[in-house]
């Protein structure tokens, strides 16, 4: 990609970071607080008072997407974080495993990737009645590291068996020393690549379900809240879908962007 | 004497992450209709960026520069276009790869594969089309041909493979053949076998070869005349005799003193 | 001889096995394969790709399992030998690996990839690594300057000097050298040949060359072993195999070396009728 390409990714993730952290600063009001007259300040359209106008209940929409992106994003950081350390723990045990129970590992790695996480989110949500944000998160994570424990299994393997390990196991290299100076290094671009895939993966997904009321609950201001928010008939008031789904969609195209700049240095370094 | 091939300052420049490296510059030589010509070079010479310029196939990031001319039975392939050039490719001039385990089509049985070269060249009728593939897999020595026409590659050794590279490549009675280290993966006893057979296959039908090889005792064994590359640049060009047995550049020299050579007991007659 | 072997292999048998979830397979790859090898010697273990030569030196290497032989270095019994003490063994005997892009760590540098053998068996650390990193960089021909290099940034034969580096470092008796220059480009091949002599010589190595190529192996070799579908099938001095094989396949494998001058009768050329042609070519000259 371009330098420009570069420059856009990055500036969208370092913007959408400085948001979540700073939300309190950036919109100090009450993102659920209503207007000062509600029937007034329904559905305005972006103004200097309000730059990406109100919702159907009067809120500032600019607040929400603020104090929203906050919610959303740690979501998909803490389900991010959840799904890299199970997929980095199982696969690498199961690299490192006798073969019976590295296929049992992958097996039932294969399991819990053929579980559809909208079935796991709607099963834990018949017992919690609702789900905190925090409680999406780790079952969103739970419910996704199955993949990624799979590529860097695969990418523990090849790195064990790699001729220069092999060369590493004739020097006399203990077991210790072979794992964390030999393989261990060479599953780190799969595993930035697999946080930044994870994070792409979470925040749709989560927009999704709370958009369809199995989410986050009301009102908490998150993504796929707004989106919601919008109601159902949204083309009156375009704001409402626009910054929302704008800010989504640069997000994950940013997400994938660094996932394939993940890898890009390695290939750079071996392409001669 | 009319040349089939006539290469005239070629240069070729692959565009490179920092700056443009030149992998053939300024290189000219001619092979004369059903001559075996060696290009002998090591790895980075651009003996191979000059085969593929030849055949038209160097990649994207590669360029020819002006200047450049590669005359084919009198017409200049650098002026082509590339439907005409792709009717010249395998009907004309055909190209034999290393690895033929990654040259063939993997999904495909081996006798469609040389059945294909027939029938993109106008080859109308399939059985037909077939039945010469058959024939030429029979004639470069697949047992039983018929069979084995039915064969996908992977069930081939890397020898059977690159018989059915040379059966491709050999179909349509060419003028020309590149044979890009045609042997080089191949063990000792199957790579003589190989060779024997691409010369035998290269008299009857009167085509040229020419043998890109980094091995010297590819070129005693086969060729006439050798070019001689290095970086980029054609440093001799001699009959295969000569370049054995009067060296002019320094580097032919350096390169037949690095050759490993076999002592054997003098044969009895 | 049985006295001053320094390697002795017995009756070895490898098996390859894979077990899918649905198929296994087991491909015996060396069977019964016995040779000794005398301190100082350089045997050659030679045959075509898929003959076992590499399964059998991985095996005494205790790199891949075996399922039947024993293999003695230098009195101890190396297949009975628990983690701990082999790991200690495997700084006597060191291996340099055919494909000098893939047996380097890409993400380490030369100096740590040379030092690790250095690192692990306690030999050396801090600044006496260095120098001792400096001067094995030196011996095979290399530019210190060059530890801070990735592999990416040398070519084919610099990294195969890094990987005879690597073995040196920890100052062995006994070499495995597995196709060590097969991959390599004609002149460099023979410069990494004669540093290999040299070393052998100054640091009275004893080898084990892994070799397809007859005439690399008649340079280089004492003794060779002639290996065909798993067997060692002809065994002896060089000279004597070389000059006048026995088995029928070393005498195949023998006639197949390309002959190294064109005025050769058995060239395969000038068994056909010679067809005159003029030659054409003109030297580029700028």
């Amino acid at each position: 990609m371009s330098r420009v390409g570069r420059l856009l990714a990055y500036g969208t993730v370092a913007a959408v970071l400085g948001a979540a952290l700073a939300a309190p600063v950036l919109a100090p009001r009450d993102p659920n607080a209503l207007g000062d007259d509600p029937t007034r300040d329904r559905r305005l359209a972006p103004s200097v008072q309000h730059p990406l106008g109100t919702d159907d209940l009067s809120r500032d929409v600019y607040g929400r997407l603020i104090h929203g992106t906050r919610v959303s994003v740690s979501i998909a950081l803490i389900a991010a974080a959840l799904i890299v350390a199970i997929a980095f723990a199982w696969g690498t045990t199961a690299a490192f495993a006798p073969a019976w129970l590295r296929g049992a590992m992958m097996i039932f790695a294969d399991v819990v990737y053929s579980v559809p996480r909208l079935l796991v989110v709607l099963s834990v949500l018949t017992f919690t009645g609702q789900l905190a944000p925090a409680t999406l998160a780790v079952v969103l994570g739970l419910a996704g590291w199955a993949p990624l424990s799979r590529i860097l299994y695969r990418a523990a393997v090849a790195a064990r068996r790699a001729p220069s390990t092999e060369s590493a196991m004739a020097l006399g290299v203990g077991r210790v020393r072979i794992a964390f100076s030999h393989v261990l290094p060479a599953l780190r671009p799969h595993l930035v690549e697999g946080a930044c895939m994870a994070v792409a993966v979470v925040i749709p997904l989560e927009a999704a379900l709370t958009y369809f009321g199995i989410g986050v609950p009301r009102p908490t201001a998150t993504w796929g809240r707004l989106l919601d928010d919008a109601g159902a008939d949204p083309l009156g008031a375009w704001w409402l879908v626009v910054f929302p789904s704008a800010v989504i969609a640069a997000t994950v195209m940013a997400m994938n962007y660094l996932a394939s700049d993940a890898r890009a240095p390695r290939l750079t370094a071996e392409a001669k | 004497m009319t040349a089939l091939l006539e290469v005239e300052n070629l240069r070729v420049t692959y565009a490179g992450a920092q700056r443009d490296v030149a992998a053939v510059a300024g290189v000219s030589f001619a092979v004369a209709p059903g001559e075996v010509v060696a290009l002998v070079g090591e790895s980075g010479s651009g003996k191979t960026a000059t085969a593929l310029a030849i055949i038209g196939l160097l990649g994207e990031s590669a360029r020819i520069e002006p200047g450049s001319a590669i005359r084919f039975e009198g017409r200049d392939l650098l002026r082509l276009g590339e439907p005409e050039f792709r009717d010249l490719r395998g009907r004309r001039i055909a190209m034999v790869f290393q690895d033929a385990g990654a040259a063939l089509n993997p999904v495909m049985r081996v006798g469609e594969q040389v059945a294909e070269a027939a029938l993109v060249h106008g080859e109308r009728d399939k059985a037909r089309a077939r039945a010469m593939a058959v024939a030429m897999l029979d004639r470069v020595g697949l047992p039983d041909a018929a069979r084995q026409a039915r064969a996908y590659p992977h069930e081939l050794s890397g020898g059977m493979k690159q018989r059915v590279m040379l059966a491709i490549a050999l179909l349509l009675k060419p003028s020309l053949v590149i044979a890009d280290e045609p042997t080089s993966a191949l063990d000792v006893t199957v790579q003589r076998q190989v060779l024997s057979l691409l010369l035998e296959l290269q008299r009857e039908s009167g085509t040229a070869v020419l043998m890109i090889t980094h091995d010297l005792g590819v070129v005693a064994e086969t060729c006439s005349r050798a070019l001689v590359m290095r970086r980029g640049e054609l440093v001799e060009s001699a009959t295969v005799d000569d370049l054995f047995h009067a060296p002019r550049h320094a580097y032919t020299r350096e390169l037949l003193a690095a050759m490993p050579r076999l002592a054997r007991p003098v044969p009895p007659g | 001889m049985t006295g001053s072997a320094l390697v002795a292999v017995r009756g070895l048998r490898v098996v390859h096995r894979s077990a899918g979830l649905f198929a296994r397979s087991a491909v015996t790859a060396v069977e019964d394969v016995s040779f000794e090898i005398a301190r100082g010697e350089t045997l050659a273990l030679v045959g075509e790709s898929g003959c076992g030569k590499t399964s059998a030196a991985r095996a005494l290497l205790r790199l891949i399992p075996c399922d039947a032989g024993s293999v003695t270095f230098d009195g101890t019994d190396v297949l009975a030998l628990a983690p701990e003490p082999m790991r200690r063994l495997r700084k006597r005997m060191q291996v340099v690996f055919q494909d000098p892009y893939s047996s380097l760590n890409p993400r380490h540098r030369v100096g740590t990839i040379v030092a690790e053998g250095l690192v692990v068996h306690r030999l050396a650390s801090g600044a006496a690594a260095q120098a001792r990193v400096a001067s094995l960089l030196k011996e095979v021909g290399l530019d210190p300057a060059d530890t801070a290099k990735y592999p990416h940034e040398l070519s084919g034969g610099q990294r195969q000097r890094v990987a005879i580096a690597r073995a040196l470092a920890v100052d062995p008796e006994f070499i495995v050298l597995d196709e060590a220059v097969s991959a390599l480009d004609v002149t460099t091949q023979a410069q990494v040949l004669a540093l290999l002599e040299h070393l052998r010589d100054a640091r009275r190595l004893t080898c084990l060359f892994i070799a397809h190529n007859l005439a690399v192996v008649q340079r280089i070799a004492t003794q060779v072993a002639v290996m065909q579908r798993g067997r060692i099938v002809e065994a002896g001095p060089i000279a004597q195999v070389f000059d006048s094989p026995r088995h029928e396949y070393t005498r195949t494998l023998l006639d197949a070396v390309p002959v190294s001058d064109p005025r050769d009768p058995r060239a395969l050329r000038g068994q056909q009728a010679e067809r005159a042609q003029p030659a054409v070519g003109v030297a580029n000259r700028q």
